[in-house]
């Protein structure tokens, strides 16, 4: 049996690459703290595989628009070339998880949840932005799942944490003993390219964070309807429905450890930073090579 | 209506050589896809804010911000007018600063 060892929420803005100077120094130093807080809990964690729960950004998925795409690579490049310079990142190739990937996807279908799958897929800042921040050496292997947030039709909130559900199931039938972590990145309010463009909602994004780290998963699915993700602008903040996968994977009623919120305007998001204590995430229950 | 038309129309103008015809010959390349006249107009104009009437997606609006060199400015501002969204002094404040902040930077 595989063993969930870290459950994440982080958000993905490509201003802290590209122009990092954009935010004030004080929230950026808080940032900047967020990150190094999570990198070491995964370090900590020492997971064999990193499984990212992230939204395409029409760079994958137009025309055809999966709601659910497994990579099922053996490695990707991150960023893909076209967006590395738009992110001020150089392009480094990142080691895949294609034996838990295929793994997952009978899983999924078992549980009536088939997922699509590639061994082909481009990424821009949804994976490349935290992966950069946590595992800056390059030394773990990051499955991607990629999600539909921007494009029409996309899954609610309970179909996400279905999606975590998923994934927690395939992790406890999982008899190759490995460590997983689950990483949902996105959000919270945004609306890239939409009339709220920098715009941050705070109420949303602090009602949001406040529901998850009081563990009250019913209010959070009563308030955070299809319609309200939408409301502060579905340029970006359907991308919050990523949250939703994490929460999916360590369980309804689970409180979330929030590590840092900040609205950062001029970086056009509301940037959120969240973790799920796990009993199983510290290197202790690592067997001896 | 043709949303789809119109989202095709629009991602493909991220091909060099579909921009091109594009700027060259607009309506050969707009013949391409199954557009209303209307929406083919819109296109041909650049018309975000018509366009965000009928709910395309807004990276295919992204393109159109693209190819015609909009300012963020003027962008945001025409989605808020089609919106029946007031314009906001602080918004636009901000779009302007980090405009500015990105130029500076490069």
């Amino acid at each position: 049996m595989s063993t969930l060892v870290a459950a994440m929420a982080v958000a993905h803005v490509p201003s802290h690459t590209a122009y990092p100077e954009l935010a004030p120094a004080d929230q950026l130093k808080r940032i900047t703290a967020a990150w190094s807080s999570l990198r070491a809990k995964l370090a900590a964690a020492q997971p064999d595989i990193v499984v990212a729960i992230s939204n395409d950004h029409f760079q994958n998925f137009f025309p055809v628009q999966p709601a659910f795409c497994v990579g099922t690579g053996e490695a990707y490049d991150m960023p893909g070339k076209a967006y590395a310079q738009r992110l001020k990142l150089e392009t480094r190739s990142v080691a895949g998880g294609p034996a838990f990937a295929e793994h997952l996807l009978k899983v999924a279908d078992g549980c009536r949840m088939p997922l699509a799958f590639s061994d082909d897929l481009t990424f821009n800042d949804e994976f490349s932005i935290p992966q950069r921040f946590l595992d800056p050496d390059n030394r773990m292997a990051w499955l991607p799942i990629l999600t539909n947030c921007l494009n029409r039709n996309r899954p609610s909130p309970r179909t996400f944490f279905a999606l975590g559900e998923v994934l927690a199931k395939a992790t406890a039938r999982d008899d190759a003993g490995r460590r997983v972590a689950v990483i949902a990145t996105g959000g919270l309010s945004h609306d890239p390219l939409g009339p709220n463009w920098c715009l941050v909602d705070e109420a949303f994004d602090r009602r949001f964070l406040a529901l998850l780290e009081s563990g009250d998963t019913d209010a959070l699915f009563a308030e955070f309807t299809p319609e309200r993700i939408l409301e502060p602008g579905k340029g970006g903040t359907p991308e919050t429905l990523n949250w939703f996968a994490a929460l999916g994977a360590v369980g309804a009623g689970a409180r979330a450890e929030i590590l840092c919120y900040e609205p950062v305007p001029a970086w056009a998001t509301g940037v959120a930073y969240a973790s799920w204590p796990l009993a199983g995430a510290t290197s202790s229950q690592r067997p001896a090579a | 209506m043709s949303r789809f038309g119109v989202e095709k129309a629009c991602f493909d103008l991220r091909e060099p050589s579909n921009e091109a015809l594009f700027r060259d010959r607009r309506d050969e390349f707009l013949a391409r896809y199954p557009l209303s006249t209307d929406e083919r107009s819109a296109i041909a104009r650049g018309d975000v804010g018509a366009l965000l009437t009928r709910d395309v997606c807004y990276g295919a609006l992204g393109e159109l911000m693209r190819v015609f060199r909009y300012d963020v400015e003027t962008y945001v501002t025409r989605l808020r007018a089609s919106a029946g969204l007031p314009a906001s002094q602080p918004q636009l404040d901000v779009l302007r600063a980090r405009s500015a902040g990105r130029k500076r930077a490069g």
